[in-house]
């Protein structure tokens, strides 16, 4: 146990989690500083350059005690005692001052406000390890029993001093009685702790004692008994079973529900309590297994190491508290039995060995988490890629049993967030969950849900709600708009200026919500909103984030504006709050090459004058776009492609077997029905995934074999359908066959693809009585459409020519087109300009790439989050946000950053990683080191 | 008479470091080509990453995020390790037959020496910064940085060994 006083453990024990807490803490200022006035900026400060003192000091005497092969002192520990406790005290007793309760919850690192005590605890833990080792030598006087009476005399005493004493006692004012209470809870603890740790080191350490020939009767009740009452206690099983919530995963100190913590706390306890022989081989394998299930121990101990302080209240409070000391009393009789395996051992292996054997066992159960985090990783990136970025070429084939598992593993680790009292997170391990598999980021319940629909056939238990409804008394009440002509461009930059007014009543404060088309070849290049009368820039950022802080800022009810697309060419509008009678002032500019009307609530605005330009009838082309002007489509060739019909059949787990041959004798009246289009017919068989076959193949025996399992994923069906249609001579008429339509899972609409089929605005669904009822394409295809409409057996496009080989039909309609000359091309950051309208159709182009090749949409979605920012134009993956404050703008660079790291290490162009060589003091420290090196050797020479 | 020779290569040994400081102080990342070339050829090499040379700005690797310029170009490490071996060998050697050579060796030697180091260097960086980026979120600086201090003394220590306690003891002991 004299190994303890080796001053290399204090690295480990002080300077490493020292480092670490600089590291959050500065994190964490960089963020709030803004929001600190001077008397909280000097605690911070105050703070940090203490804990820094105390880091080095400590670090110094460490690097004393090596140099000169010392072991720690006995004062050190009183020392480090003595001004890390005050530290801790004095840091809980400013920490109003130093978080001040104004700052959003949201800026505050999850834990930072236990983090200080908890980075500390190592060193306080160790101290008293010392002073149990200095203050118990090595003779048979001391008596365990004695010490643990002592230690429970302490929180006795405590109970007693509360119940009759205190009561009496009004001699002082609260705050001073809230003080002396601080310190003689922490003078208890202090003793309590060091008793209890002395009456655990005599027990494992006595040699001639009754307590070493019966180490069964404590060491049973200690690593078994103890662990699994603890699991028990804190995952509150006899509550959960006597309430009937058995289900529901959560516990006093996090999610310990899994069986394999009992497992593995029931096989720790049995090899700690076998007996050590002299045998060689058994005593190697006690050896091995006792290293494998450290970790488990170690990992116990960090989790309680936070909470020890207070084990003291919880055994005054709930007399179970006794529990939360059993990771520390395991810990000691784990590293003791490892000592003493070791050096029974020496004699047979190296000590290298030997180490080397504690080293791979101690990381068996870690390794094996890792392992099972990393096939959780595959999985769930399988299905992601399937779901949002699907190689169409590629066939895909996703184990449905290890999926359910995964997503079971994420939503456990979900939880709500909290780790420390009834939380339903597993301490740590989520955190390295979070990290390993889902890059920090979270997948959200929404994707969750839909995975479990396109899979398992899951239905929707709760509808999301709409964020976008309009608030009706909140409206538009002027609107201005400014068009300039920019003769270097030839495009047209106009300002629409809104002043938008709130005229509820109601309880609450409203927020403004709005949607507009934007016309094709029209890019938003700025956004303004005016806070306290001062007109306030928007900033782009990264959707996701940029989404993710509108939302918190809501919540705090601070002043925030945000602009994004939300399909194809619809923007939203979002701002909030509007109070009651106020008058918000917000604009958006935007670029145009033609004059164009855009209609905001209903308000027709018209940007641009024709009279002044005249390139309308030009073609206008980058290296991979092509812009068709709508005056340029009129000289176009119409055609008419030929159509066909694809059947959509729902072989899904919902689909009901009975009704199957009647939907099936209904294809074959409409295939005799229109005999003349259905040479080419084809026809999908739809679950999770689509099989595609011709008509003329045996198609009814192929639904015969088939199983019907998972979900009517008829997005992707329809999806592959439109892109096939895509530069080719023909067109699906798409009839999905289901017994209910109710079944299809439709994520969104498919605007933004109809330019590989414009012939088709809907597709029909053949009704159990053999009607087709008609659905939308573009605007919400879940819902059945009662207007009449007609097959489009004969719609019109417009031929459009790229090359003789390349020929792209556009839809035959009064509005331009955007043309792609390649499926998939690379753009350098060189092609793109600052508010240029060219380079925002060569963002459009890449995100048409994209749809049309989503197995390429990360690269590209990195790649448009970078131009955008280049540009300062807004593209459908970022989006324009005005934040009140720079602490906002800090925390949103800080989510922006976490997400787009969340795939590869790609960041905006902003902020490229220099590889940056050591600073100027590395070298000048090299150089005097090789000097002094350099003269001991030749005054030795 | 030894040792006076010595103190005229100790002169070039400084002239040469001086020069070198002087040219890194006034030169910008396009004269820098020579260094950073190859540094990136072997970068790409290790990690399979293209990259592109953007004129005043550096190399550009766009999968890694990463730009490559005047402050990596390892031409303070170049300039440590020629004075250390060059002192060190010229101190161990005897004969001066090929003199000039000998210098002109160690020169382009830790040129390629310090072209390896860095580019060693700088693919341990974005291994380190991949695993540890959640921890330095803003401050990836301090994670190139420490790998920079630590790869560097680790190679400059071990190849001082190397040359000192092997070849060079051997050399000198069978010269003696």
């Amino acid at each position: 146990m004299k190994t303890i006083l080796n001053p290399k453990w204090l690295l480990f024990i002080n300077t490493l989690p020292i480092i670490v807490l600089f590291i959050v803490f500065f994190e964490q200022y960089t963020i709030i500083q803004s929001l600190l006035n001077n008397y909280n900026k000097y605690l911070w400060k105050l703070f940090g350059f203490i804990l820094a003192i105390l880091g080095a000091l400590n670090f110094l005497y460490v690097v004393f005690l090596i140099v000169r092969k010392r072991e720690v002192s006995v004062y050190y520990s009183f020392v480090s005692l003595i001004l890390y406790i005050s530290y801790i005290y004095l840091y809980d007793y400013y920490l109003r001052d130093i978080i001040p309760l104004y700052i959003p919850r949201w800026m505050i690192f999850d834990d930072i406000l236990i983090s200080v005590g908890a980075f500390l605890m190592p060193t306080l833990l160790y101290s008293l390890f010392i002073l149990v080792i200095h203050y118990t030598p090595e003779t048979p006087k001391h008596h365990p029993v004695l010490n643990f009476v002592y230690a429970i005399s302490i929180p006795l005493f405590a109970f007693i001093f509360f119940q009759v004493i205190l009561p009496l006692w009004k001699v002082f004012d609260n705050r001073f009685n809230i003080h002396v209470f601080l310190i003689f809870a922490i003078i208890g603890t202090l003793f309590f702790l060091f008793f209890f740790i002395r009456g655990i080191f005599i027990l494992i350490l006595s040699k001639s004692h009754w307590w070493k020939k019966h180490q069964w009767v404590w060491k049973i009740p200690i690593c078994v008994i103890f662990p699994i009452a603890g699991l028990l206690t804190n995952n509150l099983y006899l509550i959960k079973v006597l309430v009937g919530i058995k289900k529901f995963h959560f516990g006093i100190f996090g999610d310990f529900n899994n069986l394999w913590f009992y497992v593995i706390a029931i096989i720790n306890g049995i090899v700690l309590c076998l007996p050590s022989p002299s045998n060689k081989t058994y005593r190697i394998l006690l050896f091995v297994l006792r290293s494998i299930t450290f970790s488990y121990t170690v990992y116990f101990l960090l989790v309680f190491l936070p909470f020890l302080p207070f084990s003291i209240i919880a055994i005054l409070a709930l007399g179970m508290g006794f529990l939360m000391l059993t990771p520390l009393m395991i810990f000691i009789i784990h590293v003791n039995e490892l000592f003493k395996d070791f050096y029974f051992l020496k004699s047979f292996f190296s000590k290298k060995y030997l180490f080397i054997i504690l080293l791979l066992s101690f990381f068996v159960i870690p390794t094996g988490i890792t392992i099972r985090f990393l096939e959780d990783k595959k999985i769930i990136s399988e299905t992601l890629e399937y779901i949002y970025m699907p190689d169409y070429s590629k066939n895909y084939d996703i184990n449905t049993k290890y999926l359910k598992n995964t997503l079971e593993v994420i939503e456990e680790h979900k939880g709500n967030n909290v780790t420390g009292f009834f939380g339903t997170q597993i301490p740590y391990i989520t955190s390295y969950f979070n990290w390993l598999v889902l890059d920090n980021l979270t997948l959200s319940q929404k994707k969750i849900n839909y995975i479990k629909k396109i899979f398992f056939a899951q239905k929707d238990s709760i509808q999301s709600p709409n964020e976008n409804i309009p608030n009706k008394n909140i409206r538009i009440t002027n609107i201005t708009k400014q068009s300039n002509y920019d003769t270097t461009q030839n495009i047209w930059k106009s300002w629409i200026n809104l002043e938008i007014t709130n005229f509820n009543d109601s309880f609450g404060i409203p927020e403004y919500t709005t949607e507009f088309n934007l016309p094709e070849g029209c890019w938003i290049s700025n956004y303004y909103l005016t806070i306290n009368n001062k007109k306030q820039y928007g900033v782009l950022a990264e959707k996701k984030s940029a989404m993710w802080v509108y939302s918190k800022t809501k919540m705090t009810r601070q002043d925030p504006g945000i602009l994004y697309y939300l399909s194809n060419n619809t923007v939203a509008l979002n701002i909030f709050p509007i109070t009651k009678n106020e008058i918000r002032k917000t604009g958006i500019e935007i670029l145009h090459k033609e004059p164009v009307k855009i209609t905001i609530d209903s308000n027709i605005i018209e940007l641009g004058n024709s009279n002044l330009t005249n390139n309308t009838k030009a073609i206008i082309e980058t290296k991979n776009a092509i812009y068709v002007s709508a005056q340029q489509k009129k000289l176009l060739r119409k055609i008419q492609r030929k159509p066909y019909f694809h059947f959509m059949v729902d072989v899904s787990e919902n689909q009901k077997i009975q009704y199957l041959d009647t939907l099936l004798n209904q294809i074959k009246s409409i295939i005799y029905k229109y005999k003349a289009i259905t040479a080419d017919a084809k026809i999908s068989l739809v679950n999770s995934y689509v099989k595609t076959y011709s008509l003329s193949d045996n198609w009814q025996k192929k639904i015969q074999q088939l199983s019907y399992e998972g979900g009517f994923y008829l997005d992707r069906a329809i999806r592959l359908a439109l892109l096939d249609a895509y530069k080719k001579t023909s067109y699906p008429i798409i009839i999905v066959v289901s017994n209910n339509m109710s079944n299809a899972i439709l994520e969104k609409d498919f605007s933004d693809i109809q330019f590989a089929a414009p012939e088709v605005n809907y597709f029909f669904h053949l009704s159990k009585s053999g009607n087709l009822i008609p659905h939308s394409l573009i605007n919400d295809p879940q819902k059945e459409r009662t207007e009449t409409v007609q097959i489009p057996f004969s719609s019109y496009v417009l031929e459009y020519k790229v090359s003789s080989n390349n020929i792209e039909y556009l839809s035959d309609n009064d509005c331009l087109s955007i043309v792609l000359k390649k499926d998939t091309f690379n753009i350098s950051p060189d092609e793109i300009s600052e508010k240029n309208w060219l380079s925002g159709l060569t963002m459009q182009a890449m995100w048409r790439s994209q749809i049309l090749h989503p197995e390429i949409s990360n690269t590209i979605w990195k790649n448009l989050i970078k131009y955008s920012f280049i540009s300062k134009i807004m593209n459908p993956v970022t989006s324009y946000l005005v934040l009140e404050n720079e602490a906002q703008k800090k925390a949103m660079e800080k989510k922006q950053k976490q997400i787009i790291a969340g795939n590869s290490v790609l960041d905006p162009d902003e902020d490229i990683q220099q590889m940056t060589e050591p600073e100027w003091w590395f070298w000048c420290a090299l150089l005097c080191i090789i000097a002094v090196l350099y003269l001991k050797k030749y005054i030795r020479d | 008479m030894i040792l006076q020779k010595k103190q005229i290569f100790f002169v070039i040994i400084f002239f040469l470091i001086i020069v070198l400081k002087m040219f890194f102080h006034y030169c910008d990342t396009n004269d820098l080509m020579f260094m950073l070339m190859p540094v990136c050829f072997l970068v790409k090499i290790y990690t399979g990453s293209n990259y592109v040379y953007v004129v005043d700005k550096g190399f550009y690797f766009e999968n890694l995020n990463m730009i490559v310029n005047k402050s990596c170009s390892g031409i303070n490490f170049w300039m440590i390790s020629f004075f250390v071996f060059a002192y060190l060998i010229i101190i161990r050697i005897k004969e001066y037959k090929n003199k000039k050579l000998i210098v002109l060796g160690i020169f382009l030697g830790t040129y390629l020496f310090s072209v390896l180091i860095n580019s060693f260097r700088i693919y341990t960086s974005v291994l380190i910064q991949n695993y540890f980026r959640f921890v330095f979120i803003h401050n990836l600086k301090i994670i190139h940085e420490a790998t920079g201090i630590i790869i560097y003394l680790f190679f400059l220590g071990l190849t001082y060994y190397i040359l000192d306690k092997k070849l060079l003891k051997d050399h000198y002991e069978n010269n003696s």
